[in-house]
């Protein structure tokens, strides 16, 4: 998945675990760019009585890296409050959830989150230069229960978009439960690397009885998460403003993190309750999809979530180099990558071009009027965006591989078909930009999951519900229709 | 308890925790604090990494704080040993 459950540790800790980020320039907002932090992988909508939630213990960040040396310079924090209205009830809610009320005991509504926005400017050289509190109080809406518990949910969720102020310019703030918007095959993906149209092709395939063609089938419709949603004036990401796409002073590099306090007691207090105590410690991290998924060994990944962007550099480089998964495709799939397979077997040969994409943004001068490059060539996952590219009015879901500069790698919109475009980088679509001298396998221009049947397919099942504006993001999935009632499941 | 004291207090700024090395006390000021006038407001939770050193990061709040402290070092690993 894009960073699902992608490490040992952290897929036994769903609260801090996030799994998807989004940076792009809104569509429908001139002059703002929309940043999205998913956490809690694969909510099953109907996954009552204790709903999910964000963690009180939890210290949920989005960094913004905004001069290119691989270190935050702006960070917002959400830090979230939960109180049980009605103690003696075992229940989510006692009655429907109409209004986000704030926390009462006259509430139906037992089980509810408030939370706190910061934002945090830093020094060059590390230390916090200010600390401004946005809003504290903030509501949270309910999960999406039932026609009976939550009638008309997507009003409901609206009401907890917040406007906050900073310096005088107004920005939207929402935190709460959402449509998983990625999508991907994980069935076949994770089975030795299968992809389904393309099965026969498959070192095992054909023994297996599988066949080209098959469609793809999508592991993560029907799920929900909880999405930390920001939308900022993009003159209050920037260190300055820009005097075009070209100058460097447009990118900003974006990563969230999770953090938990080191030392827990559980059982601390009278009532049970557990202590938690000692500095803030990143326990997940994330900018590109799938880089931890897929690139990062797996004896490397926990402490890759550990560690700050700048550690991709220098601790983690060679994976970035020459990626295991480049490396397993000819292998996986004989006979249809021989340029990458005859690429890889230099040892000196580097991917220059996954550098560029995941760690220092692609300069100017190898796609024709676009760059998303940092300016340093500091090296560190973050996903960059150029934020003087103006959204996309006839978006391709294949971003700058189809074409649109608005697109993934320039940041990543909720329907850009990420598991696809990294997919074709490694197989080596992307590398002639780098070494004009490699010829790129037609394959690494034609492989894909199933989910789509082009660039402008946005119909894919659990991806057709994206909204038009903020938090784009879809109305989450309830749990009174998912899963759905069918014959099938019926009989089990 | 009788550390108490050498806390000055918790940082209102959570993600300068999160990059800064712990605060290394000097061993006198570790443990010659004024305890009298202090109240344990939040716990303290001590993690002895090192006895032979007597290294011991000290948890409150948001901070962690790391002292050398061998004597004190064996002194609390008496109280769970008996």
């Amino acid at each position: 998945m894009s960073s699902h459950r992608e490490a040992p540790e952290i897929s036994k800790d769903p609260v801090a675990d996030s799994t998807d980020l989004y940076a792009f320039v809104s569509p429908d907002e001139a002059g703002t760019v929309t940043l999205l932090a998913n956490y809690i992988p694969l909510e099953s909508p109907d996954g009552g009585p204790n709903f999910y939630e964000f963690g009180d213990d939890v210290l949920y960040e989005i960094h913004v890296d905004n001069n290119g040396d691989g270190r935050a310079d702006i960070t917002y924090q959400f830090q979230f409050v939960t109180v049980n209205n009605i103690p003696t009830s075992f229940l989510y809610n006692d009655g429907p959830i109409t209004a986000l009320t704030p926390p009462s005991a006259s509430s139906t509504w037992n089980r509810q989150q408030t939370y706190s926005l910061t934002r945090v400017d830093w020094n060059p050289g590390g230390g916090a230069a200010s600390a401004v509190n946005l809003g504290t109080g903030l509501l949270s809406p309910p999960c999406s229960i039932g026609p009976l518990s939550t009638p008309n949910y997507a009003a409901l969720a609206r009401s907890a978009i917040h406007r906050v102020e900073y310096r005088g310019l107004s920005a939207k703030v929402f935190a709460g439960q959402r449509a998983e918007g990625f999508y991907v095959d994980l069935g076949a993906v994770f089975d030795l690397g299968d992809l389904r149209p393309f099965a026969g092709y498959h070192v095992g395939g054909p023994a297996a009885g599988l066949m080209n063609g098959m469609p793809g089938v999508n592991s993560t419709a029907d799920v929900n998460v909880h999405s930390l949603a920001l939308q900022i004036p993009t003159a209050q990401l920037t260190r300055q403003t820009p005097s075009g796409p070209t100058d460097p002073t447009a990118v900003i590099g974006v990563w969230t993190t999770a953090s938990r306090q080191r030392v827990r007691v559980e059982g601390a207090d009278d009532t049970g309750g557990n202590v938690q105590s000692g500095p803030w410690t990143q326990v997940s991290r994330l900018g590109n999809p799938l880089v931890n998924e897929l690139v990062i060994g797996l004896g490397d990944k926990d402490v890759w979530n550990k560690r700050p962007p700048v550690a991709d550099g220098t601790e983690f480089l060679s994976y970035f180099a020459r990626p295991l998964l480049a490396t397993l495709l000819p292998d996986l799939y004989p006979g249809v990558f021989p340029n990458l397979k005859a690429y890889n077997a230099v040892p000196s040969n580097t991917r220059a071009d996954l550098e560029a994409i995941l760690l220092t943004g692609i300069p100017s001068g190898l796609i024709p009027g676009f760059t998303n490059y940092n300016g340093t060539g500091v090296k560190a996952d973050q996903l960059r965006l150029n934020t003087a590219i103006p959204a996309s009015a006839k978006p391709n879901n294949l971003g700058l591989l189809g074409g649109d500069l608005a697109g993934y790698p320039n940041g990543r919109r909720v329907f850009d078909d990420v598991a696809t475009i990294e997919l074709r980088a490694v197989a080596g679509a992307t590398l002639p930009l780098v070494d004009p001298s490699f010829t790129a396998d037609a394959a690494a221009g034609a492989v894909n999951f199933g989910l789509t049947t082009g660039g402008t397919d946005l119909t894919a099942k659990g991806t057709e519900d994206y909204l038009p504006s903020f938090p784009y993001l879809g109305t989450p999935y309830s749990g009174y229709s998912n899963p759905s009632v069918t014959p099938d499941s019926e009989a089990r | 308890m009788a550390l108490v004291g050498t806390f000055p207090g918790l940082s209102g700024l959570a993600s300068t925790a999160v990059s800064d090395a712990p605060a290394v006390e000097p061993e006198a000021a570790a443990v010659t604090g004024d305890a009298g006038a202090a109240s344990l407001a939040q716990p303290l939770l001590a993690h002895i990494k090192d006895l032979g050193t007597g290294e011991i990061s000290l948890f409150q709040g948001e901070r962690e704080v790391i002292i050398n402290d061998p004597a004190l070092a064996r002194r609390l690993l008496s109280a769970v040993q008996h």
